[in-house]
């Protein structure tokens, strides 16, 4: 220790140098950042869920639904028909777009008693009444179509565009957006267009995040600094942490470009995180320097004296806070760990420039001439809340006791919902085009039942064309559900038009059916095989629609096919109570087929990684608290005190669930991660009482004297670093973002309350049940 | 002074004709005009292969025969997979207006009539285009001899078809197509196909050619799309010409039975 101290006193101006030098290395490479806002990229690869949706988005192409509903001034007009006709042209022409589905451009299958067609319902622009009646006639003729994409006001129509797997989705979803509104406003006969769909809701939520994050950094720098420049008052006070906070996030900053890595969803909150955490570093040497000021007169001997009492409990809570980041790699999260990895490297840059940077700067500058009076009057104040603590120690320990009970009973209530649009804020667009295309339409989001034989051809196999169609029709009964389509409903279509429109013929072939025919002018009837009339109508289909069409249905081979369900809401239960009925359903009706039945789709993935975070969070939070109570047993050369260090935490952790199920903060992605971070940042309070209180009691007192000598000495640093690192996160509490915003506040409310554990509850317990290792101590 | 601009000028077409001896057109009509046949036999073999080698497999038994410059049938008959055995397929080729196409359906003992959709439209559900497997018109296009390159060992001209029309273009779904075709030969030996946004999407390579009875035919094809990393294979064998197909063989009529020979 003594030779790191000579060496930061002795070269304070080499160590500026290479601190600025390193500042620009990094600062320099920040040019190269790229933002990658795809959200599938932050998705974990190696899930299940993800190789399975994986596979069956590379066998049936198109990974995500973008619905665009276009309310008209006029219903079925010339006008209203051509301007949808329109702007399916418009979005076919995007690339990326993998299908679009339209009113327009929807296959009609018409059959007569020589012919036989699959064409669009729409060829070109309308330009007479009577075309207007042979689109409309076309259009109805396929009620399943019509029910789809005709809303219940019969002015709405609906487009539903598929983003291709290889597409970068942001892009495709952007132009989609841009061309829909242009359209728009060249066409006065549109009243309004709505979008929906995950694609466009998580487009809006990048695309606030972005604004949002500098809001929130703006916020968070402006509201910290105030509080240095009122607690210092001297610039000094407010541009060395300003330089420790830019330094701390530009070297993850410039790191990402170094390793090729673009900036990701999931670090979006990475800089607020780092500057709260780099602050609190730059607090503790600060105050150490101002408190000191006037017992030290020679500047060098004052830097040493803070040196020497800071660096090792400073470099323990970083260590603590990188462990509680790094214990987000448990959650098996890539993009946690990603935000995990990159957080730990912006602390540990935190680290190096506040140990090394600030002592060698204020060793340069001169003593403030106003510092004599500095950091006397809040320390008195502090030892009178330490001499409560030793009084009342009972009541306190009753308190919290009653507190923890109370947050029990809000952990029963904990709510796992969760939904990507009720994320967004309550009058955000997004939601009434939400609201318009789940009442007007079958719903926006998507869950694919996947059916897949080993076999080829397993799919034209009647008996399962009609378990599927069986499946399509209870699915379309269950609640939430506005609609369901699958393969199977062609098939039937095929059969339906093949005798002539017939609707006695609307299903799957049955294994014998009895067909009439004519020889030689004669009315006939023969047997024929079921199986041989599906495969022979599915290749008719084949023959006649395009390869892309059949694609996005059913492979080449015939072996996988998927049925879409339509569901009328994103949420977490809705979507798991629908699957579990059509699992039990499918498990009875195909269970002599020789297939598999599987879910899948974008918002399932979504709920998988979300529930998948929720587990694994566990697992972080205790791989967190491990590392810490490791770190902090070695720290102190004790396992006692290493667990001591932790019981904080633990009054923190309960009281942030129990407060999420108190305020109904739902459990998710963002929510869970919390209590992770403050574990590590957390952990600093007790770490810094108990190192202070040994200190004291090595010295020969007692508890009850050394209580409020460090309530006094060091309980303003801590006091201070909690409320400056809760209002640095609490700044994330002004977000748009429902799940951002209660992020913020958790973790505003984690800190305080390790805050009050280490200063409250700590020596309560101490003084109460009489800790023998520090009386081993005295 | 006269003399000598009149030798200048001799000289420069001399030059240019040695460098481009022909025009595009003039090289794509002796692609469509080569000796050719009056009817044929032959074994198609199919194959549609996804890009994870998924594959969906017909054979089939064809027969075409020719009306003329301005009519083509073509009788095709199911032979695999079973289950669409004894399928037939009947296209009638025009040169000035939408083909006449006609299935017939074993299990229903019906033959229905396909409306075409245009010679854009997928031939079996492969990438092949019914433009793609017809006769080319010479007028269709516009043709530009953009360079002469070595394909393997061949020696080929690069000729630039641009559609003659935006109605062309619309037919056929091309915004251009890119060819090489072989000196010695006048065989197509490979084109890249050009969607209507302008990027090039398919790209066909004939990997076998073959000579009978006097007339070239590519025997083996592959079309690659490029986006769905799809590929459709087309061989042909057996193949047989003017063996003197009867006219009768080409209707609707004959449609319910399998001719092997």
């Amino acid at each position: 220790m003594r030779k790191f101290v000579d060496f930061v006193t002795d070269n304070p101006s080499k160590i500026i140098i290479s601190i600025f030098a390193i500042f620009f290395f990094f600062s320099y490479w920040t040019k190269d950042i790229t933002i990658d806002p795809d959200i599938m990229r932050a998705l974990p690869k190696k899930i299940p869920e993800r190789r399975y949706f994986d596979r069956v988005t590379d066998i049936l192409p198109g990974k995500e639904t973008i619905f665009i509903a276009l309310k008209m001034k006029e219903s079925l007009t010339i006008e209203s028909i051509n301007a949808v006709y329109n702007l399916t042209k418009n979005l076919e022409d995007i690339r990326g777009v993998e299908r679009v589905l339209s009113p327009t451009n929807a296959n009609n299958i018409k059959g007569t008693e020589e012919g036989f067609e699959i064409s669009p319902n729409l060829n070109g622009l309308i330009s007479s009444k009577e075309e207007l009646e042979e689109f409309r006639t076309k259009f109805f003729s396929d009620e399943t179509m019509a029910e789809l994409l005709l809303g219940k006001d019969r002015k709405t129509f609906l487009t539903m565009l598929t983003i291709s797997k290889t597409a970068d989705s942001k892009k495709v979803t952007e132009h989609v957006i841009k061309v829909s509104e242009e359209f728009e406003g060249k066409n006065p006969i549109i009243e309004k267009i709505f979008f929906a769909g995950k694609p466009v809701a998580t487009y809006f939520i990048g695309k606030m995040i972005g604004p949002d994050m500098r809001k929130l950094f703006s916020i968070g720098i402006a509201l910290i600094f105030l509080i240095f420049f009122l607690y210092f008052k001297s610039l000094r006070g407010v541009l060395i942490p300003l330089f420790v906070v830019i330094f701390s996030v530009m070297v993850p900053l410039g790191t990402l470009p170094l390793l090729g890595l673009p900036f990701s969803h999931s670090l979006e909150v990475m800089p607020i995180i780092v500057m709260t955490i780099a602050v609190a570093y730059s607090i503790y040497f600060l105050v150490s320097y101002y408190q000191n000021l006037k017992i030290f007169t020679e500047k060098k001997e004052l830097v040493r004296f803070v040196l020497f009492s800071l660096a090792t409990p400073v470099l323990m809570s970083s260590l603590t806070d990188m462990a509680g980041f790094l214990g987000l790699n448990g959650s098996g999260v890539e993009s946690l760990n990603e935000l995990g990895i990159f957080t730990a490297l912006g602390i540990f840059s935190g680290l190096i420039v506040s140990i090394l940077f600030i002592p060698s700067v204020l060793i340069l500058l001169k003593t403030p001439k106003n510092a004599k009076t500095k950091g006397e009057l809040p320390g008195s104040k502090m030892a009178f809340i330490g001499r409560k603590v030793v009084a009342d120690r009972v009541p306190i320990l009753i308190f919290f006791g009653i507190i923890i009970i109370l947050m029990f009973y809000g952990i029963s209530k904990l709510d796992f919902e969760t939904t990507t649009v009720g994320n967004l804020p309550k009058d955000h667009p997004l939601r009434e085009s939400d609201r318009v295309i789940n009442t007007q339409f079958s719903g926006s989001t998507i869950l694919d039942i996947v059916i897949e034989g080993k076999e080829e051809n397993t799919i034209k196999n009647i008996e399962v064309l009609s378990a599927i169609n069986d499946l399509i029709s209870y699915a379309k009964n269950l609640p939430y559900v506005g609609g369901a389509r699958g393969f199977s409903d062609i098939v039937r279509k095929m059969n339906q038009v093949m005798h002539g429109n017939n609707k006695n013929y609307y299903r799957i072939p049955h294994k014998e059916e009895i067909e009439f025919y004519y020889d030689d002018g004669v009315e006939k009837t023969t047997k024929i095989n079921g199986q041989e009339l599906a495969s022979q109508l599915i290749q008719l289909y084949e023959m006649s629609a395009s390869p892309e069409d059949l694609a996005s249905m059913v492979d080449t081979e015939y072996k996988m096919t998927k049925i879409s369900i339509f569901l009328k809401n994103d949420r977490r239960t809705v979507l798991k109570e629908t699957e579990r009925k059509i699992k039990e359903f499918a498990e009875k009706k195909f269970k002599d087929l020789p297939v598999e039945i599987q879910t899948t789709g974008m918002v399932k993935l979504f709920i998988a990684i979300n529930d998948r975070v929720v587990r694994g969070q566990f697992l972080s939070i205790l791989i967190a608290l491990s590392i810490v109570f490791l770190i902090t047993s070695l720290m102190f050369r004790s396992i006692i005190l290493g667990f001591y260090s932790i019981i904080p935490l633990f009054f923190s952790i309960i009281f942030n669930f129990g407060m999420m199920g108190l305020l109904k903060i739902k459990v998710s992605l963002e929510t869970m991660v919390v209590s992770s971070i403050a574990i590590g940042v957390g952990v600093d309070y007790a770490i810094q009482f108990i190192y202070s209180l040994r200190e004291k009691i090595r010295t020969g007192l007692k508890m009850e004297e050394a209580i409020p000598l460090v309530f006094s000495e060091r309980g303003i640093a801590i006091f201070l670093n909690a409320i400056v690192v809760a209002l640095g996160f609490f700044t994330l509490y002004f977000s748009s973002l429902k799940q951002i915003s209660n992020m913020g506040y958790l973790m505003a409310q984690a800190m305080i309350t390790a805050c009050l554990g280490a200063l409250i509850i700590l020596p309560a317990i101490f003084l109460q049940f009489k800790i023998r290792f520090l009386r081993r101590a005295q | 002074m006269k003399n000598f601009l009149l030798t200048l000028s001799f000289l420069i077409t001399f030059i240019l004709s040695n460098v481009y001896p022909q025009s595009g057109r003039e090289i794509m009509e002796k692609v469509i005009n080569k000796e050719t046949w009056n009817d044929m036999t032959a074994d198609l073999y199919l194959t549609i292969i996804d890009s994870r080698g998924g594959k969906r497999e017909r054979e089939i038994k064809s027969y075409m025969k020719k009306y003329g410059k301005d009519e083509t049938k073509m009788l095709m008959f199911f032979l695999k997979p079973a289950d669409v055995k004894g399928t037939s397929f009947l296209i009638v080729e025009h040169k000035d207006r939408d083909d006449d196409r006609y299935l017939y359906i074993p299990a229903l003992r019906r033959v229905k009539r396909i409306l075409s959709s245009g010679k854009g439209g997928s031939f079996m559900a492969s990438d092949f285009s019914y433009y793609d497997i017809g006769k080319p018109e010479l007028e269709d296009f516009k043709y530009n001899l953009i360079g002469e390159e070595k394909l393997g060992e061949v020696d080929c001209y690069v000729i630039e078809c641009l559609p003659a029309s935006p109605q062309i273009e619309k037919d056929t779904g091309y915004s251009k197509i890119v060819r090489w075709v072989r000196k010695d030969n006048y065989m197509i030996l490979k084109s890249d196909y050009y969607s209507r946004d302008g990027k090039k999407f398919k790209v066909l390579d004939v990997e076998k050619i073959e000579e009978i009875e006097k007339v070239l035919f590519s025997t083996v094809m592959t079309m690659k799309e490029i986006i769905s990393n799809r590929t459709s294979r087309m061989e042909f064998k057996n193949i047989k010409v003017n063996t003197g197909l009867k006219d009768l063989l080409f209707s609707e009529t004959s449609m319910d039975r399998i001719v092997i020979e």
